[in-house]
């Protein structure tokens, strides 16, 4: 089984595309796809190859290119596409999406393949123990009924419970569900409109969903969300320094690669990098920077710079007390 | 002097430069060590390719540092699976392909030599009834097409189409668009999303690692060895002194950090008896070897085991069983459930006792106590007390605290805490 192989190949790919879907094309049209499912300089390369008849499948007829292949044209799956799908059908989540016998079916059709990995391949050790409870016959109802929610652009009416135990219903415009790795849970980002000119992205447990109901109301298009929690992030990043001992710098440049960040090195060893976060993912941030201890400093902005000083002056204090 | 391509006959050289643009994303032409220029230049422009979009430039005096911007928060798939569509093929490979699949699309199962004739008598296309037969093994081989023999002759058809399994099973698509995101692997999850024609508009990953997919090819022969209970060999290069070392052992689970942004392979060392591990970053090469006779046995011996190791550490500097591990921690009852509640979720089954008004213990039992100094040390601001029967961690709390005290509040702060 191959991963590396020219079948997933994205030339391959927009070729299978252009067979199923366009079957008339013209040249403009078939660059703009090139450009926009291949690689940068594909164009170069691909697009004399689909339009000069060069590999034959295309002939032009009256300014368009048409396909001379069937419009059946697919590509069927590989072992290790099987492979994979039977290891997804091991996973807890998957009953989220399909039922017991869904499953069992889906099994049956790949007999003769085995799972690619079995979830006791892997262990995460660091993973937090209050996982979402995928088994929940509840639990499934509302994720299910977000995601048709988000697909159809439709409010729901939420019943919430809040992390002091308060009850509150509200309507939202579910717009996409978020999966933790770390936390093993999901979140839905919801705002409260879509009309709203500056409109909020909510973040809503999952599991702490009492109930959900999808309402009448629809939104012709689902906000940016992207570009609402690009606008959440401070102005400022916060700026820390890494002097590369220890291998720290390594250390600390993989563990916040899942932040927007940029690194430069400013002297010999030391490198100044700056994250982009917002107020929500400011406490986790600050626990992963306290978890390097001094082997990279804070520097700014100045309101990360001082909780990360709060804390460390009440430990002083704290230390001082008891000796 | 080589032509620039676009795309690449093998991967393992790339990896290294996408991964040294991605995660560390500072390095200049002059910072890469162990290429030439010209490769770097090649390998710079390819990167450029495959990943415009993410690409950011910074010019520090006349050099350009260029390095990728990523928020995974933000992204419906990760970017980095481009690369593995890079590879390289014949002006054969991409006409067979196509060719070949529609031509028995719509006909019945063939042998080598009726797909080479009806090729021809459909498409007007030649080619050498050998070329073909390859193909059609190659593609049997990969699962494409099946292959069957009927007397003395060996018949061709395609598998059937995914998209009547998703016809069948809508909720498979949406269970597609999370898995490519989250799970092992999930470049595979990719191609389908690709080979079914739809695309994520229902999810969003946090605390993924995009990284960790430039190591799936070593994973995926990992996995392999594993699934066939065999011994490996491992070349292995040193992510601080980039020195290779070789390894014999036997690959039994990946532990996979959610928080560091590490995988490991756990191996064990049948001469010397003991687990060891090996970052998958670090892995170069995968040797698979004969099948380890006792593999059920260690397995069973790690699943015991792992319950009390803190990360990938199985033993400890003096080589005692178990260490002890007590915290003692200032924590408000009324305002601040939530420090207990992390310890109960982070802890480990590590035991919480309440021991005074707004003091509580946490108490574990570790192979390797240092392991847990990084965790520790995000309580920082509410510890009372470290003790443990590894004196060093107490050490090093200790002296790591006040180095970050003197780094932020004396008068000339530098960089780092002097050792």
């Amino acid at each position: 089984m191959e991963l590396f192989s020219e079948v997933y190949n994205c030339y391959f790919q927009v070729i299978s595309a252009f067979l199923q879907k366009d079957r008339r094309i013209s040249e403009r049209e078939m660059r703009f796809h090139i450009n926009d499912s291949c690689f940068r300089e594909s164009i170069l390369y691909l697009l004399p190859r689909l339009t000069k008849q060069s590999w034959g499948f295309f002939e032009k007829k009256d300014g368009f290119l048409c396909s001379k292949l069937s419009e059946q044209f697919y590509t069927p799956l590989t072992d290790l596409q099987k492979s994979y799908l039977k290891a997804v059908l091991l996973d807890d989540k998957i009953r989220l999406f399909l039922s017991n016998t869904e499953i069992a079916d889906i099994n049956a059709v790949f007999s003769n393949i085995r799972p690619l990995y079995t979830p006791e391949d892997f262990y995460y050790y660091d993973r937090f123990a209050d996982r979402d409870d995928y088994g929940n016959p509840d639990y499934r109802k509302h994720f299910q009924t977000l995601m048709a929610a988000i697909l159809d652009r439709t409010y729901v009416d939420i019943l919430y419970e809040s992390r002091f135990g308060h009850r509150v219903r509200h309507i939202y415009l579910p717009c996409r569900l978020e999966y933790s790795i770390k936390n093993d849970c999901f979140r839905l980002l919801a705002v409260e409109s879509h009309r709203q000119r500056n409109p909020r992205v909510e973040i809503l447990n999952l599991s702490r969903i009492q109930a959900v109901t999808l309402t009448s109301k629809t939104a012709g298009k689902l906000p940016d969300i992207n570009r609402i929690l690009s606008r959440s992030y401070h102005r400022e990043p916060a700026r820390i320094l890494i002097k590369d001992r220890r291998n720290a710098l390594e250390r600390a440049m993989l563990q916040f690669a899942n932040y927007e960040k940029s690194t430069r090195r400013i002297d010999a060893d030391t490198y100044e990098c700056l994250i982009y976060y917002n107020k929500k993912m400011e406490t986790e941030l600050l626990i992963e920077v306290l978890s390097f201890g001094p082997m990279i400093q804070v520097v700014g902005n100045k309101d990360f710079l001082r909780l990360l000083k709060e804390r460390l002056a009440r430990q002083k204090a704290m230390l001082e007390e008891i000796s | 002097m080589s032509e620039f391509k676009e795309l690449i006959k093998s991967f393992s050289k790339s990896r290294e430069y996408v991964r040294d643009f991605f995660v560390y994303g500072f390095k200049t032409r002059d910072e890469f060590g162990g290429w030439s220029g010209r490769t770097y230049d090649n390998e710079r422009r390819r990167l450029e390719s495959w990943l415009s979009g993410y690409v950011r430039a910074e010019y520090k005096g006349k050099e350009k540092n260029i390095y990728l911007s990523i928020d995974s928060n933000l992204l419906d798939t990760n970017p980095l699976y481009r690369v593995w569509k890079a590879k390289s093929f014949t002006d054969n490979d991409v006409m067979l392909h196509f060719y070949i699949l529609d031509y028995l699309e719509n006909s019945k199962a063939q042998t080598a030599d009726g797909v080479t004739d009806g090729i021809l008598a459909r498409y007007n296309v030649m080619f050498d009834a050998q070329t073909v037969r390859r193909k059609c093994n190659q593609y049997a081989q990969e699962g494409i097409l099946l292959k069957e023999k009927r007397g003395k002759e060996v018949l061709y058809r395609p598998g059937t189409p995914f998209r009547k399994l998703l016809s069948a099973y809508p909720g498979l698509a949406d269970a597609i668009k999370l898995y490519q995101l989250i799970s092992p692997l999930g470049i595979v999850g990719n191609t389908l999303m690709e080979n079914g024609s739809f695309a994520n508009d229902l999810f969003r990953v946090k605390h993924s690692f995009f990284v960790f997919t430039l190591e799936d090819e070593i994973l995926l022969a990992l996995l392999l060895a594993m699934h066939e209970k065999r011994a490996v060999h491992l070349s292995i290069k040193s992510t601080r002194t980039d020195i290779f070392k070789e390894t014999e052992g036997v690959p039994l689970k990946i532990f996979v950090s959610a928080r560091t942004g590490r995988r490991f392979l756990i191996l064990y060392l049948p001469d010397k008896r003991r687990f060891s591990s090996a970052r998958l970053d670090a892995i170069k090469k995968v040797t698979k070897l004969d099948i380890y006779p006792a593999y059920p046995e260690i397995k069973e011996k790690l699943e015991k085991n792992k319950k009390s190791a803190w990360g990938v550490s199985f033993q400890n500097e003096s080589r005692t069983h178990l260490e002890h591990v007590k915290l003692t921690l200032h924590i408000k009852e009324d305002s601040e459930g939530f420090i207990l509640k992390r310890l109960e979720r982070e802890g480990k089954d590590g035991i919480i006792r309440k021991t005074a008004p707004d003091t509580f213990t946490y108490e574990a039992e570790v192979f390797d106590a240092n392991e847990m100094l990084p965790w520790i040390r995000t309580f920082m601001g509410r510890i009372l007390a470290v003790e443990s029967d590894c004196p060093k961690l107490k050490q090093l709390f200790q002296r790591d605290f006040s180095a970050m005290y003197r780094m932020y509040f004396s008068e000339y702060p530098g960089a780092g805490a002097k050792e």
